[in-house]
């Protein structure tokens, strides 16, 4: 049981050794200059997110696409709702519900108590937009709109501190 | 697309464990049975842990064993080393050995683990620090950041060597064992990067941790000082105790 073990743990190792890594995006968010909706989960489309973001240039944006559904969402939630906080000033923080019902999205939102604007993905238009490749996924735009980084699945306190403090670099 | 970096950390810490385990073998265990017995304890230390960080931040998680198995979502560290330690001592009991021995003789193997577990960061999107010039760069960053981790790692490797190897009491080594890994773990959290200014809830446990090991290491010593002293007047000679009184 040792032997296979260990051959196992060799064939994990070699295998995250020699796949690429890293998640990336070719997204460039474009179109008129909107404003972040005020309300919670307002049903936007793949135009009008592009446009949210684009009335956000000069400041870095923090995306995180995620669903009800999704435990590791659950999870990483309240962790951007407090780096939501403490950088409220300096960073835009939007939330992207997808593959979601409104209501359930909303239930979501009040059980966690998120106060950062979300809006809702209605046509998964934005999923689509973006290259989303799993629940949860979080973007983060330079003041340029430029994608600096992607992180797929929850993302850790470490990380996501880390990703602010470059984002403002 | 699954995050693989906890797998990779997993085998790492499963690999040096095991090679571990045949170059330094223990008394009350063959080497399979190490690897064993610490895959139990660990697995122990993993489910009180997390079950530890649910109760603290999101109790709601516990309705759901999907959101409960989200091990990203956060483990408390000293919980789990609780439960580890506990389960080796239910295992010592068993065998009927001496605990505190057996608990000595595996806490090398843990802390070796754990190095694994740290400097795995490297697969877990990055090693993190404080940005300078002489570091790597994490995934998806452009900031070059000094591996507090792989640091940390290289700090807790040592010690693991030097509680196996350097004569001392079992209960020296366990104090040194955890005191070692909470004052590594103290030290690294105030360079990691944090969301806020004051010190992390993980960063308070390894100082308490600390500050609890230098408190029972003097109890400790106290207590082996008194004892000696003891010790040393009861075998003390009739001659000797006659002169003290006439002096």
């Amino acid at each position: 049981m040792v032997q296979a073990g260990g051959f196992g743990a060799l064939v994990i190792v070699a295998v995250a050794v020699l796949v690429p890594k890293g998640a990336s995006s070719d997204y460039r968010p474009a179109g008129q200059p909107r404003r972040v909706p005020t309300s919670q989960l307002a049903p936007v489309s793949a135009d009008e997110f592009g446009g949210i973001l684009v009335g956000q240039h000069g400041r870095p944006v923090v995306v995180n696409v995620w669903a009800s559904w999704c435990a590791p969402c659950r999870a990483e939630m309240p962790l951007l709702d407090k780096a939501a906080g403490e950088y409220a000033d300096r960073i835009t923080f939007i939330g992207v519900a997808s593959e979601d019902t409104q209501s359930a999205a909303a239930s979501f939102l009040d059980e966690l108590g998120i106060d950062y604007p979300n809006v809702f993905d209605e046509s998964c238009g934005v999923r689509a937009a973006v290259g989303l490749r799993g629940f949860p996924t979080t973007y983060f735009f330079d003041r340029d709109g430029g994608t600096r980084g992607v992180v797929v699945g929850g993302i850790t306190e470490q990380r996501l501190a880390a990703q602010l403090q470059d984002l403002l670099r | 697309m699954r995050d693989t970096g906890l797998l990779v950390s997993a085998a790492l810490m499963w690999l040096v464990v095991a090679g571990a385990a045949r170059w330094a073998p223990i008394t009350v265990a063959q080497p399979r049975d190490v690897v064993d017995r610490l895959t139990v304890a660990c697995f122990a230390g993993l489910v009180l842990g997390r079950l530890a960080a649910v109760l603290l931040d999101d109790r709601t998680s516990l309705r759901s064993w999907r959101s409960f198995l989200v091990i990203r979502g956060g483990v408390e560290f000293w919980p789990g080393v609780v439960a580890a330690f506990l389960v080796l001592v239910w295992q010592a009991r068993r065998e009927r050995t001496d605990v505190l021995s057996a608990v000595a003789q595996f806490a090398p193997f843990l802390l070796w683990g754990y190095s694994a577990f740290e400097a795995s960061c490297l697969f877990r999107g990055g090693c993190f620090g404080p940005p300078s010039p002489l570091g790597l760069v994490p995934d998806g960053l452009r900031t070059r950041m000094f591996p507090v981790g792989l640091v940390v790692a290289l700090v807790v490797g040592v010690l693991g060597y030097v509680v196996r190897q350097f004569p001392a009491t079992d209960t020296d080594k366990l104090l040194v064992a955890l005191g070692g890994v909470a004052t590594a773990r103290s030290v690294a959290s105030v360079w990691l990067p944090r969301l806020g200014v004051g010190p992390t809830r993980q960063h308070l446990e390894s100082v308490t941790v600390a500050l609890f090991v230098v408190g029972a290491g003097s109890i400790v010593r106290v207590r082996a000082g008194l004892r000696g002293k003891a010790g040393t007047a009861s075998t003390a000679s009739p001659t000797d105790r006659r002169s003290a009184t006439l002096e």
